[in-house]
């Protein structure tokens, strides 16, 4: 468990931004059915979370410090594209008062701002141990 | 070898029962900080209602009170439309002990026009408004032309954008300061303007007409303030009396009633802020008492190389300040991110107006609580520390030698 | 420097036959001078190391005075007793005395930084090599046999330097020849112009004294003893 803690941060990181984006955390639902603004931003976080898991996946996988590195490298990416999924890259509905504005945004910056700064730290660590295993 | 500290080496190597410590102050840490500042954004918000409100009397159509709920209307943006005819408006200026009188007019959008929602328009006479115009002109130190818009804090649009309601675009003038009431959704234009959106709202097929009225006579609203010296019961009393079809309601009714509301959301945070806190604070003092034990034979080897009694309890200080200061930094900064980015959530779910009180007053918030909360695990360690200190190293060293 | 014990007795509150307290220590009176090797011997139980904690200034005697050379230990505060005991009392005690959050290391130079002075380094790596726990150098004290955890407390208090030492059983858990290295050690201090005390009841001890007593329930005999 402590050997993989960076991945198991990442996975459930990665599982609640997913599921979070198809319910409590997901873009705003109209009363009659019809798709709001919001809903294509909805559905990118969701990919993202995924990517976001399978690479937490990969991570148990791999042996060498490079390679978890470069993966580690990637949630990086993955979690800064995140960040700027809502609101940015795709547009959200017009009012502040709107779940999306008011839930889904701000939840799933945090989430992924901390795995941001999970991989963040995990890189570190990581060229840290190469150092080690060099010397 | 550089020097080294004994109190942080006990920290870092004794990570569970520091991580202990860190947790549960973090814990108090939050509560007191997360607690305080709701608390303050909701007295801060009602602050802003009382001074955005500006009229002493609001007088709306009958069946308007009973539909929408006045106080709905201003504290949670709920769209409501409904009308009078604007005879009522001269009615009320006939009345007496009226000082000032200006009528508003509203109408709700359709949600695919701009916002995915309905927005409150609402439309007002810039040469009698007393009401809106003066928090206006913080924003825009020019009159409001026709099809222009000022809009909330809280739609979405960008100043010189154009906006589409009913068809007809109208230009973003301004965007208004934040008042953490439901007007903070609505979009304000002039009466020219709000004509000309009824008439298209009308042509969409969305009927505003009042049994016996013009398209361009109703008004929904009529602001009041009384003459100076006037009282403001009588008053009401009087206009509930002269105009037809309407009712006069006192806006500091409304306002005590808010403030009865927020006085029991914030006993009930008072007591999860207690209960949290008097739970935390036994857990505290049994991590303490725990450590008693296992400290004993350590705090005899400091003793026996000559720390004084001070020096000793100056020690377990040391250490509980710098874990608790860890943890008011994290319980604040977990604070932070659980309220700052769900202001909304959070104002929606409690329905009252909720306004964030200034930086400077949120740091001091901050403060306070990291310095209660280092506070309290001092008092909760001290009993720890006073009794380590008096710790005998003769015979503890002995004990099971 | 002279460690001097005047009619020291210590008296503790225990149901005992008819009577309703112990005597651990019962009235004497002790000189140890610099430049000497004592060496208290006695039954297990017999009051040597309560009379061993007197002489230290870390136990109060229920009477009687302790000076270091003029001053009287318990007359002073605990702040200056304790600066006191720091400055020129070393203290090895029975049983284990690592702080277990500092490696070997870092307790060896804990006495030295304990009022804000610097690590004294050379010292210390000299009582490691010479007690053989150089390679320990960063190992936790719960690493550690008890053999070692004493030859490192032994090393703490030589690396401090203090002007006495108070040795309680310094060689219970060594070997024969860890033995002799640590009472060869304290001779040397002794040598050097320190007061020594051993407490002990290992009969090697006595071939490197220069003085020695007996403890026998709570009575001190012996040539110098001088019995109140």
């Amino acid at each position: 468990m402590k050997k993989h803690a960076f991945a198991w941060i990442l996975l459930i990181l990665a599982a609640v931004i997913s599921v979070g984006s198809v319910t409590v955390l997901g873009p705003c639902v109209h009363a009659d059915g019809s798709e709001a603004v919001c809903s294509r931003a909805g559905r990118a976080i969701l990919i993202d979370g995924c990517v976001l898991a399978g690479l937490a996946v990969l991570l148990f996988f791999l042996r060498t410090p490079t390679g978890r590195t470069a993966v580690l490298f990637l949630v990086l990416c993955a979690s800064a594209v995140g960040i700027a999924l809502p609101g940015t890259l795709f547009p959200l509905c017009r009012m502040d008062s709107m779940h999306c504005r008011a839930v889904m945004q701000p939840a799933t910056i945090i989430l992924f701002a901390a795995a941001l700064v999970v991989s963040a730290a995990g890189i570190i660590s990581e060229r840290k141990k190469d150092r080690r295993t060099k010397s | 070898m550089k020097r080294f500290s004994p109190v942080i080496r006990n920290l870092t190597r004794k990570p569970g029962r520091t991580a202990a410590l860190v947790l549960l102050t973090a814990f108090l840490a939050l509560s007191v900080f997360a607690g305080s500042v709701v608390v303050s954004s909701l007295r801060q918000g009602l602050g802003s209602m009382e001074n955005r409100l500006g009229a002493d009397i609001i007088v709306v159509p009958a069946e308007a009170e009973s539909r929408f709920g006045l106080k709905n209307l201003l504290l949670q943006g709920t769209v409501g439309a409904f009308y009078m005819d604007a005879s009522a408006l001269e009615r009320v200026r006939e009345t007496e002990g009226v000082g000032k009188a200006s009528a508003q007019v509203f109408l709700s959008s359709m949600k695919a026009d701009c916002c995915s929602v309905k927005v409150q328009i609402i439309g007002f006479d810039p040469d009698t408004d007393f009401v809106v115009q003066p928090w206006i002109a913080e924003s825009l130190n020019r009159p409001l032309e026709d099809l222009e818009v000022v809009i909330g804090c809280r739609v979405a649009a960008e100043v010189g954008e154009d906006f589409r309601i009913y068809d007809r675009k109208c230009r973003v003038a301004a965007r208004l300061a934040q008042t953490g009431t439901g007007l903070d959704t609505a979009v304000y234009c002039n009466l020219n303007t709000i004509h000309t959106l009824l008439r298209a709202a009308e042509e969409k097929g969305i009927s505003h007409k009042i049994d016996s009225g013009n398209d361009a006579d109703v008004v929904s609203a009529v602001y009041v303030r009384v003459a100076p010296g006037a009282d403001v019961g009588q008053v009401n009393n009087l206009l509930n009396g002269h105009v037809r079809k309407a009712t006069a309601v006192r806006t500091a009714g409304m306002i005590s009633e808010v403030s009865d509301s927020l006085a029991g959301v914030s006993n009930t945070i008072a007591v999860l802020i207690g209960t949290v806190w008097g739970l935390a604070l036994l857990i505290l003092l049994i991590v303490f008492a725990m450590m008693v034990n296992e400290r004993r034979r350590e705090l005899a080897v400091y003793r026996l190389l000559g720390m004084s009694r001070r020096m000793l309890s100056g020690l377990i200080l040391k250490e509980t300040v710098l874990c608790s200061l860890a943890g008011a930094l994290c319980g604040i900064a977990l604070g932070a991110v659980l309220i700052f980015p769900f202001t909304t959530l959070i104002e929606t779910s409690l329905k009252l107006p909720y306004l964030t009180p200034a930086p400077g007053t949120v740091l001091l918030y901050a403060a306070a609580a990291a310095a209660v909360t280092v506070a309290a695990a001092c008092i909760a360690g001290f009993r720890t520390a006073l009794r380590l200190s008096r710790v005998d190293p003769g015979s503890t060293l002995r004990e099971g030698a | 420097m002279q460690l001097r014990a005047e009619n020291i007795s210590r008296r503790y509150f225990r149901k005992q036959g008819e009577a309703n307290f112990f005597e651990a220590v019962r009235p004497v009176s002790l000189l140890l001078e610099n430049g000497k090797l004592t060496v208290l011997s006695g039954k297990s139980g017999s009051g040597k190391t309560t009379l061993m904690n007197m002489l230290a200034g870390l136990l109060n005697p229920t009477e009687g005075k302790v000076f270091l050379d003029d001053v009287d230990l318990y007359a002073l505060e605990d702040g200056p007793l304790s600066r006191l005991r720091h400055e020129k009392i070393g203290v090895i005690p029975q049983g284990r005395s690592a702080v277990e959050t500092l490696t070997v290391y870092e307790n060896i130079l804990l006495p030295g930084i304990l009022y804000g002075g610097a690590p004294r380094t050379a010292e210390a790596e000299k009582w490691m090599d010479a007690f053989g726990i150089s390679g320990l150098r960063d190992a936790m004290p719960a690493e550690l046999s008890g053999g070692e955890l004493r030859r490192m407390a032994i090393a703490r208090t030589l690396t401090a330097d203090p002007v006495v030492i108070l040795a309680d059983e310094p060689t219970g858990d060594l070997d024969s020849e860890n033995t002799a290295v640590v009472l060869c050690a304290l001779q040397q201090a002794a040598r050097a112009g320190k007061t020594v005390l051993v407490v002990s009841h290992d009969a090697e001890a006595e071939a490197y004294a220069d003085r020695s007593f007996r403890m026998d329930r709570g009575i001190l005999s012996g040539k110098d003893a001088e019995p109140a």
